[in-house]
């Protein structure tokens, strides 16, 4: 063989050697298109290059299959994969949007709890204007009597020297009210009111050591004690239409007529009522019930009754018994507000002198103080918004004592503190007043005009008491009359200018003393046509500058 | 020929109508006198009145003083208030008068 023939031998065979690779490689490829066509990458650990080939140095990455590499292919999944990610992200965006909304409910809720809660203190404030109330009511006066003489007070803690000392002129507070209310709950209500008194009454000096002595100052002092303190119940009929607006109250307590009284004439501040005026206290301790009975809005009936202790708000009561009380005001066509329009008003009162049980079991000489005690008062009234008229008839047994006639001033005979021409008045006074058995009469007439398109109101009192109507031609009779002009300054302040008067109205006469033992033994063997001289009183004149500030 | 008003048919009607105003009339005669009925309260409610115009003046005729203290109730021109808002009332409309001077 030639070289030539050689070289074409190992050239055919190069050539069917590459011939059969490529048809092998060409039916791996189709095996392998028909499986799964692959991609091979090859990198340079060197160089970190990646290759699609293989080479020097270079070793195989991985195995791809074609088909991943397929764009469309790539592009399904990847929509694929988008898609079902953007629709997780919906759904995490939902709750996400949910929670928020329930975050922020439950914030609002939270800062409107966060707002109800206050501090304390600040709840304290808040509540105090509806829970608490505070007011003051003061009466004062400037007063000068062109004539003095024994009688009661016109006004509480005023007191008057007796007859030869005209042109007697005083300033005075005469009341002085703290008005506490406290709501804590809207069925409840407790009033506290201080009020001054005048002290009244000389103790002895004080000796301080061997030598020494420090005058009392007792007497004179305006001091506070305690006009109301109650707790009242605002519910207690709230079941019944008609009785809603009535109400409980125990404690220290307003007197069912005085109090009522006080409002329905409007002048106070410038002297009392009729049976104020003559003992009855406006205050004691006790229970009560009260209030309008109303219907279809318009109240008919409006009551006040209640028990009480014997002694009034400023007394120890000394008594085993108790006093009931009961006003009860009918207004026939009914009021629209109270004391509108027409009225009729019955007062009663039955009671017992403020003594101990012992006191009462002993035989005394004097039983005004042990006997049972009635008052009683029947009363026509009529009021509009600018004037008003009360007609009052009043009663009473064993209702009016010396200490009650003389509680402006009296006899130093008849207080034990000396002895003066009025002894004899003294015992008189005595033995009519408080033998237990005296019985009382008065008629009294009441009223004020508000002159229109003016502050200023008329106003007037007339009162006539017969303190025992058993004495024939009792020196004790009395009349009582006030006239003024009141000026209402505001809403809180009003003054007045007045005349005040009491007027023993029997001619001058004696009363023998026998006569005035027929009712009592006061006057130890008397002798016979002993005289009780001069037994009618001076009268009182006076002339007052009243003021009210009531807030 | 008479001179009486002849109804013929209309006479039933206008009975009718005549017995209709006349019970109006005799409806509206039973209101009570005031705008609206008040209860008849021991103290007043200081909410309960706010006039427009003038405001009623514890000063004048207008009001009457019916108790109380702490506060003090009054009664104007046939409705409640308190003393407190009366006052209100009148400092208020001299507010306003000053202003539209």
């Amino acid at each position: 063989m030639t070289r030539a023939k050689f070289g074409l031998t190992i050239s055919a065979f190069a050539m069917v050697a590459l011939l059969v690779l490529r048809l092998v490689g060409s039916a791996h490829a189709q095996s392998a298109s028909v499986a799964t066509p692959m991609l091979r990458l090859y990198v340079d650990p060197k160089t970190k290059q990646v290759f699609t080939e293989s080479g020097k140095g270079r070793v195989l990455l991985a195995t791809i299959p074609v088909a991943a590499l397929d764009p469309n292919a790539i592009e399904q999944r990847v929509e694929q994969k988008t898609h079902l990610q953007l629709e997780e992200n919906q759904q995490q965006m939902l709750e996400i949007t949910k929670r928020n909304q329930q975050l922020e409910s439950d914030n609002l809720q939270l800062v409107r709890q966060v707002a109800e809660i206050t501090p304390a203190w600040r709840s304290y404030i808040d509540n105090f204007q509806s829970k608490i109330r505070i007011g003051a009511l003061v009466y004062a006066d400037w007063r000068l009597y062109s004539h003095t003489g024994f009688g009661p007070q016109e006004q509480e803690n005023l007191n008057t020297p007796g007859p030869g000392n005209n042109i007697y002129n005083s300033f005075d507070i005469s009341r002085a009210y703290l008005n506490f209310f406290f709501f804590p709950t809207d069925d409840f209500v407790l009033r506290v009111t201080p009020d001054i008194y005048a002290t009244r009454g000389v103790a002895t000096a004080d000796k301080i050591g061997k030598v020494s002595a420090i005058g009392s100052n007792l007497d004179g002092n305006l001091a506070l004690r305690l006009k109301f303190a109650y707790l009242q119940y605002k519910k207690a009929f709230a079941w019944n239409p008609n009785l809603k607006e009535d109400t409980i109250t125990v404690g220290m307590i307003n007197n069912p007529l005085i109090s009522w009284e006080e409002d329905l004439w409007g002048y106070r501040f410038v002297t009392d009522p009729p049976w104020n005026y003559t003992g009855l206290s406006s205050a004691q301790f006790g229970v009560s019930m009260q209030g309008p009975i109303t219907f279809n809005e318009r109240q008919y009936i409006d009551y006040d009754f209640g028990a009480f202790s014997n002694g009034n708000y400023h007394q120890y009561d000394q008594t085993n018994t108790k006093q009931v009380m009961g006003r009860v005001s009918v207004y026939p066509f009914g009021a629209k507000w109270r004391f509108d329009g027409l009225g009729a008003t019955f007062f009663y009162d039955y009671g017992y002198g403020n003594v101990a049980p012992d006191t009462v079991a002993t035989t005394s000489l004097l039983h005004g103080k042990t006997g049972h005690i009635t008052r009683g008062a029947a009363l026509l009234h009529y009021d509009k918004e600018n004037w008003g008229l009360i007609a009052e008839y009043d009663w009473g047994h064993n209702a009016f004592t010396g200490a009650n006639l003389f509680s402006s001033s009296g006899p130093v005979d008849y207080f034990g503190v000396g002895t003066s021409s009025f002894a004899g008045f003294s015992k008189m006074a005595t033995g009519f007043l408080e033998n237990g058995k005296a019985v009382e009469r008065g008629l009294d007439f009441m009223g004020h005009y508000h002159i229109p398109r003016t502050p200023f109101t008329l106003f007037g009192l007339f009162q006539w008491f017969q303190p025992n109507t058993k004495v024939n031609l009792n020196p004790l009779d009395f009349q009582r009359w006030v006239a003024g002009v009141s000026y209402q300054y505001n809403e809180y302040l009003r003054f007045a200018i007045d005349s005040q008067n009491l007027l023993f109205y029997h001619s001058q006469t004696d009363v023998p003393e026998d006569y005035v033992n027929s009712f009592a033994p006061v006057f130890t063997k008397p002798k016979p046509g002993a005289m009780v001289a001069d037994a009618v009183q001076r009268d009182t004149h006076a002339f007052f500058l009243n003021m009210e500030f009531n807030y | 020929m008479t001179n009486q008003i002849r109804l013929g048919r209309a006479r039933w009607p206008i009975v009718a109508g005549l017995l209709a105003v006349a019970m109006t009339g005799c409806a509206s005669r039973a209101e009570p006198l005031t705008s609206a009925p008040i209860p008849a309260n021991q103290v007043a409610s200081a909410s309960e009145a706010t006039p427009a115009g003038p405001p009623p003046s514890a000063m004048s005729d207008q009001c009457m003083w019916i108790g109380g203290s702490t506060p003090a109730n009054w009664i104007c021109n046939g409705k409640p208030y308190t003393q407190q808002k009366l006052y209100r009332l009148r400092q208020d409309w001299e507010k306003k008068q000053k202003a539209n001077r």
